[in-house]
Order: C-alpha cells, then structure tokens, then sequence
C-alpha cells in the first residue's frame, strides 16, 4: 500500500491534467448535485411547512366519513314498488271520495297525483307522487340501515380515536334571508326569477370539538341567536363581500380571509322561517293583490270576498285585510278544512324570525376543481369539504325543542340514501385510516343511487371531509420525488466519475506502466485511479454543499417568507406559525454524500482493475 | 559468425549478477529474439548495438522484468525470474532494477524532487530518508538546484540526469538504460557517459545500455550486436 499523502499526491496530479474536461465535468456535476441538494432541503421544508400548517383545525385530523348507503335504494324502477304505489293510489282515491262525500264536498281524481306515468311506453314511478314515496318507504325496511353500533363492531380491530355524528337538519318549510332586515316578498312571487337565499335552511350538527379551531375567541354569545359556523362561501354571500378570484396572490387572499373573519365574528344574521301553509297564504295573497291591481279598473270587475294583507313586519304573519265570505262561502271553507284535517294534511300557517350569531368560519375548498398547477393544486388542499352551517352537538342537545319548532330532524327509516346521517372516525394515524377505508368500506354498485351496502361491509367510507389523507400521501409522493432526482443524478454522477477516471486511465497509459517499470504494483495503480475518483467525487460534494447552502441562505428568507403566506392563504389561518423553506435534512445529506462517494467507487472499480491489467510493454509502446 | 558469451570473456555465470540463457520471445508470427544468451557481472558496463527493430529495446525490457520471454531462462543473482509472482516482479524492478527511459516520462505536474520520490513510494520511506535520498541522487547527477522547479523548465540534459537520479534512489544493482543519449547532442551525450561511469564506479552498479550511438558504445566493457533478434559478440 502506499501512504495516503503519496496517493493523494499522485492522484492530485489527475486532476490537474485534462483542467477543461474536469472542470466543464466538476462544473456540471457540483451544480446537479447542488440542486438535489437544495431540492431535498426545500421538498422538506415545504413539507414540514405543509404538515405544519395542516396540523391546525380539521385537517390535522385523521377523518373517515362513514355513511350507510343503503344495500339497494334503486327502487324506483322496481315494478314491485310501481304496483305498491298503484294499490295505495286506488286505496286512497276510494277513501278520499267517500270522505268528500261525507262532508259534502265535490271530489276529482284529478286533484291527486298519480303514482306512475308511462314515457314511451314504459311505466315509470312518478316519484314526487306522495303514494310512490309510500311505496318506496314501506320498501326501504327490507334493506340493510346501520348504526353506530354496526360502525363501532366494524372498528373492532382498529385503533381509532373517536366517532363524530353528523346529522343533517332540515326546515319544513323555508328558511330565507332578511335583507337588510327587511323579508324580500316579491321573492315569493311566481312572476320572480329570482329564488330567496336560503343560507340556514338546512343545519349540520356535529361536535364542536372537531372544528373548535375554528370558533372565533372571546366572542359574547347571544342567548336568544343560535351559534352558527359557517364556510367563507357562505359568509362571503352573507356579508355581501365578493369573493376573489382563483388567480389572486396568496397575501389578496390571507387579507380578504382576515377582512372577513373581523366582518363575521360575532354578527347577527336574521331569516324569516315561514312552514308550507304560511308560503302558500304569501303566495295567495300576492296573487290576489295581483289581481286587484290589474283588472280593478275594469268593467263588471268584483273584488274577491277573501283578500289577506301581507306582513306588516319582517316575518309577520299574513292578516285579512277584508273578508266578505257569504255564510255558505264560510261552511265551505270549514268543510274543506275538515277535510284536510281528516286526511292528516292541514297545517296551521306558522312563521318564526330567527336570529343567527356567527361564531365561527371554516375555510372550505376554495380553488375552482380545474385547478391544474401544482401550487393550486396543494393550495386546494388547504380546505375542507365539510358542510355548514354548523351547530355544534352541545348546542343541539340544549335548544332540541325549540330548534324542532324550524327544524326537524329527517326520519331515519326513511332516508332514501342514509346520506342525511353520517358518522365521522378519527384515526391516530393516516395508515390505520387509510387500511380502515381500504378493508371495510363498501363498493358503489355503478353511481351511488344504486346502492352500496352488503352485509359485511355495511358503510361507504371515504375521506373526503378534509384532505389530511392526501396531504399524507402527498408526502409520500414528495419522498419519492426525491429518491426519483437522487436516483437520476447518481447515474448521472457515476457514469460521469467513471467516464472521467476510464479516460484518464486510458490516456495515461505509458504514465502506468513507467510506474510500474519503476516498481509499481497494479495494487498501488488502484489505489491512486480510486483516489482520483474519490477526489472527483469529493470535489463534487463539497462543492455542491457550498453551493447549496450559498443558495439556500441567500435565497431562504425571502422564499420561506413566500412559503409562510402561500401556506397562510392555503389553510387560510391567522394562527402565529411559519414556514422554512430550506430545511435541510443532515441524516439525508450524510447519506446522499455517501452514496455519491461511495457508488461512484464501486462502479468504476472494475474499469479500474481492468486497466490495470493491461501490460506493462504495450503501455511502454503507447504513443 | 556469433561466437559463445563465454568463450567471449563475458563473466562467469558464478560471478555473474544477471544471467540469461537462450532467451526467446516472439509477437505473433514474428520472431523478435531468439537465443538470446549473456550475463553481466557487477559493475560492468554492457552495450547493446543494432539497428532499429533488431530486438534490442525487447531484450532489454526482458531483462528489466517488465516482459516475459517465451523461452529460455533468466536469473538475478541466482533467482530464477520465471517463478516470480507480479508482485515480486514488481518489487525486484523497484529495488534491484533502475531503469532509464529514452523519453524519460515525468509527472508535469510534480516537482523534480517529488518526481525523484516515486519509486521510494511503494517502500513507504518516511519523509526525512526520502529527502536525504532525493538531495544524495540529485547531487550525484548534478541536478540538485532545480529540484524545485517542475519538469518542464528543464533542458534535455537536465531531464536526462533526473532520469537517471529517479532510476539510482533505490540503489540498484543493475541499471537498464533504452537510448539514454537518443535525444542529446553531443556535449550532453558525453555528460551522460561521465556520469553512468562514475555511477558504475562509485557505485559498483551494472549498466545495460541499449543503443546505436557509437560514441555510447566506445565507452562500455563490453559490446554485444544484435541483428534479428540474435545476439552477437563485436
């Protein structure tokens, strides 16, 4: 062996002949392994970030919804549920009559709609039709309908943290906003294109617990309001902001985001519940005033006997302005009335102003889907799908009965779907989830209407409620981003070192074998040609390190300041957190530095010893 | 006709340092040396004469171990060559053998002196012994103030004289020099026959000069001609 200060020095002088090739190849390789160098630091440190970030509120949960999508909800083509609707179609038409009959009331068939039609010749189930929904809902019972007590046999041998209910409420009736505190009446006119705001007419209740991020702080509740959650869609209508464009920068977004949020916390926001019989009377009297207004002015033209006033105040009650029924128009009318009552279809006209307080704004999925760059893509993910208006669970089990007045809660025996019901699983990890979702959900036969359930797999479970699975995967995906540029600069590397060390060997072919003809061993000819490929390749490393590190501290404040806005406006959060860009890993960089010493090495090994081989005579004779 | 080495005063192979006896090599079909017989003693001065292509670069890459023949024998100081294994082959070139090219290469990029130093390299000769050694060498040849400066800076004399420095830091026995004056003039050719003299005896050290220069050959002990491979005493 020789010492290594003679190797050195002998491999030194390699390097110093053929400078333009070694530095165009030093050049090259110093600034490729650079940038995998920076690359790896910044995929880490946006990742960090990203998982930083991600770790507030919602998406720092592990969540799988799971919703009991029914075994065989396609009925509506069954010829069995037609036939049903058929005989209770036939079976209320006989009892109707006999009731009209009874009272003394005139009766056509034509006032009840009929279960099927036929298109095209083929009967088909009219499904608005009260008895095809009868039909339908007698039907349902055959069909599998979990529980909570199915979901938690399903998560036996899962370690999972919690199970959320998410129950859907909704109002029998509408629910509309007041403008300006005012009701928008002419809404309600048929002759309106436009449709009434309906913002709270359907409520979600799940455990705040889940979204306690968030909840403003330090709010003061109103008693009489009930505390609503709403997504940044919902309070951008509300508040009468626009929302902004998919193209405006990450600190237009944070801005509008903190604008909105100091606009929601705590607002109070009114809407009229009005059930059926009070949008009919609305409708009744804007049709009679209606009528009033146009043909009063003609000849022969008589007012009608019943003309109601609209509300005087905002969610009032309609009154009768004049009522001049004849004695026989009054008996009419209560007959009529009995037989609604008799048939279970008369409802008092009822209407309540309500009173909403903001208490919270969840930064749901803001990008347009045909997103398609990576940043607004990731962007994207910074938002849940959950749906809102929220009330927090608490709060329902509180005021049940007097949300009941609005809202009722839908008979679960009847949901067509089971989607109205829906419970959501956190996890303590992305894997155990994403094995819970892979083992135990169900298969949608074809879209979803077709139903999914079986009985061993009772739920549909997806995990679509945040992206914390994705952001997971994401990850995964960055990882192997890396080992793809590490892999490819490697071979990039080697077959550069070892292009360069086989062309030094070949062209100091009388040099080897003066060498050797002075007393060299092929062993020490090894030993310097290895240490020129170590030099080589240790040149490139630390070359790269400097480079890397030059780049990442002249370039870091400013890109991490970048980073900590685009992963602000992302999660639209205000929470004090911030990003580095430029992370570097030192385990990664130790095994990326040995990997581009050491494989290079054992690749160019053998080209080494081969040459070494060679004879000393035919060296001699190399011109 | 050739008549037999010994019968031509060449040294008796007891006394003799380095002994070949009917050496034979051919490239392919072509017969380079056949036949080849000699020994030199000690502190002998053996030329060897011919025309280009007689095979007398070969002979003497056989001798200085750095070719195997493909026949006949070769002893250095009674060993016999065949049986060595690379390695010793190598350590025999290294310590016993100097050799002197005729283009003596150098590392441009090494100083004189760390050129002087590369054979002392595989001996692991601590820094100090190779310093000494390096200033004894150059000293001897008359190079000791330019071991500073690289190789290029010297005259053909010059690199001549660290040619044979390099081949002397082990202190040889035999030096093997290929047309060591092939690319001087005549003032620097006589130089270098004053000092493979002087080495030869100062030293004790064998010369085995391959050449054509008849000024180089006047001055050695013995002649040997060689013409198509065969060996042939002057």
């Amino acid at each position: 062996m020789l010492t290594l200060r003679d190797t050195f020095t002998l491999a030194w002088t390699k390097l110093r002949s053929r400078k333009l090739w070694t530095s165009l190849f030093l050049t090259l390789e110093i600034l490729l392994f650079a940038a995998v160098l920076v690359f790896t630091a910044g995929v880490r440190g946006f990742t960090e970030g990203l998982e930083t970030f991600n770790s507030q509120g919602l998406n720092g949960k592990y969540l799988v919804t799971a919703a009991n999508v029914r075994s065989n909800p396609d009925l509506e083509t069954d010829p069995d549920v037609m036939d049903l609707a058929e005989q209770l179609y036939q079976a209320a038409l006989t009892e109707h009559q006999a009731l009209a009959e009874q009272l003394g009331l005139p009766y056509s068939p034509d006032s009840e709609i009929a279960p099927t039609e036929y298109i095209d010749g083929q009967r088909a189930l009219v499904v608005y039709s009260p008895y095809a929904q009868q039909a339908i809902n007698q039907r349902m019972s055959d069909y599998l309908l979990a529980d909570q007590a199915d979901l938690e046999a399903a998560l036996q041998s899962y370690d999972y943290t919690a199970i959320y209910l998410q129950q859907q409420l909704n109002a029998d009736g509408s629910v509309v906003n007041l403008q300006n505190g005012q009701e928008d009446l002419s809404r309600y006119s048929s002759s309106s294109g436009n449709q009434p705001v309906q913002t709270f007419s359907g409520l979600y209740v799940l455990d705040d617990d889940l979204y306690a991020d968030y909840l403003f702080t330090d709010l003061e509740l109103d008693p009489d309001a009930i505390p609503v959650v709403l997504s940044v869609s919902d309070a951008e209508a509300l508040l009468g902001l626009s929302s902004l464009s998919a193209n405006a920068s990450s600190t237009e977004k944070l801005q509008h985001f903190t604008e909105l949020r100091a606009a929601a916390a705590g607002q109070i926001v009114a809407a009229c519940y009005r059930n059926s019989a009070s949008q009919e009377q609305i409708y009744t009297a804007l049709q009679i005033l209606d009528q009033i207004d146009r043909y009063q002015d003609e000849p022969g033209f008589t007012s009608p006997s019943l003309i109601y006033a609209l509300p005087t105040t905002p969610c009032g009650p309609v009154t009768i302005q004049s009522d001049t029924r004849t004695a026989a128009e009054l008996e009419q009318a209560d007959r009529q009335r009995a037989y609604q009552t008799a048939l279970g279809t008369y409802t008092e006209p009822f209407q309540q102003l309500l009173r909403f307080q903001i208490v919270g704004l969840i930064p749901t999925d803001t990008q347009p889907a045909s997103a398609n760059d990576l940043l607004s893509t990731i962007q994207s993910l910074g938002g849940v799908s959950i749906v809102t208006p929220l009330i927090s669970t608490s709060y329902y089990d509180a005021h049940a009965a007097d949300l009941a007045a609005v809202y009722t809660e839908p008979d679960l025996s009847l949901s067509y779907l089971g989607l109205d019901r829906q419970y959501l699983i956190e996890f303590p990890s992305a894997d155990t989830a994403r094995r819970f979702i892979n083992e135990q959900s169900c298969q949608p036969r074809g879209d979803l209407s077709q139903g999914c359930a079986t009985p061993d797999h009772l739920f549909l479970l997806t995990s679509d409620n945040n992206h914390s699975l994705v952001i997971s995967d994401l990850s995964q995906t960055f990882t192997t981003a890396i080992i793809i540029a590490v892999a490819v600069v490697l071979i990039i590397t080697v077959v550069l070192v070892a292009l360069t060390v086989v062309r030094s060997i070949a062209s100091d072919r009388k040099e080897i074998a003066i060498f050797r003809a002075i007393g060299f061993r092929r062993s020490h000819v090894l030993q310097v040609y290895l240490a020129y490929a170590l030099l080589l390749t240790a040149i490139i490393i630390v070359g790269a390190l400097l480079v890397a590190f030059l780049l990442g501290g002249l370039l870091d404040p400013w890109l991490s300041s970048w980073l900590t806005d685009f992963l602000r406006a992302t999660f639209l959060t205000t929470a004090p957190l911030s990003a580095q860009l430029f992370t570097p890993d030192p385990l990664l960089y130790l095994l990326l530095c040995a990997l581009m010493l050491l494989i290079p090495l054992l690749v160019t090994l053998p080209a080494i010893v081969l040459k070494t081989r060679e004879s000393i005579i035919s060296g001699l004779k190399y011109e | 006709m050739a008549k037999s080495m010994l019968a031509m005063g060449a040294p008796n192979s007891l006394d003799a340092i380095l002994s070949a006896n009917k050496l034979a090599k051919s490239y392919g079909s072509t017969r380079i040396l056949s036949d080849a017989t000699l020994s030199v003693a000690p502190g002998e001065f053996l030329a060897i004469v011919g025309p280009s292509g007689s095979g007398k670069s070969t002979l003497l890459h056989i001798l200085g171990c750095v070719e195997r023949p493909d026949a006949g024998d070769l002893t250095l100081n009674g060993q016999d060559l065949r049986r060595l294994r690379p390695a010793a082959l190598a350590n025999l070139r290294n310590r016993t053998l100097g050799f002197v090219f005729q283009f003596f290469y150098f590392e441009p990029h090494l100083t004189v002196a760390k050129n002087l130093e590369v054979p002392l390299m595989p001996l692991r000769v601590p820094p100090r012994d190779r310093q000494t050694r390096v200033r004894a060498a150059a000293e001897l040849v008359g190079i000791a103030d330019q071991l500073r400066q690289k190789p290029a800076t010297l005259s053909g004399g010059q690199l001549q004289r660290a040619a044979i420095a390099r081949a002397l830091i082990n202190r040889p026995k035999i030096l093997l020099a290929d047309e060591p004056t092939g690319n001087l003039d005549r003032a620097n050719t006589e130089h270098i026959l004053d000092l493979l003299l002087r080495i030869k005896r100062e030293q004790h050290t064998a010369l085995i000069v391959v050449t054509h220069d008849e000024q180089v050959a006047a001055r050695a002990d013995r002649v040997l001609h060689m013409s198509d491979g065969r060996l042939t005493v002057c």
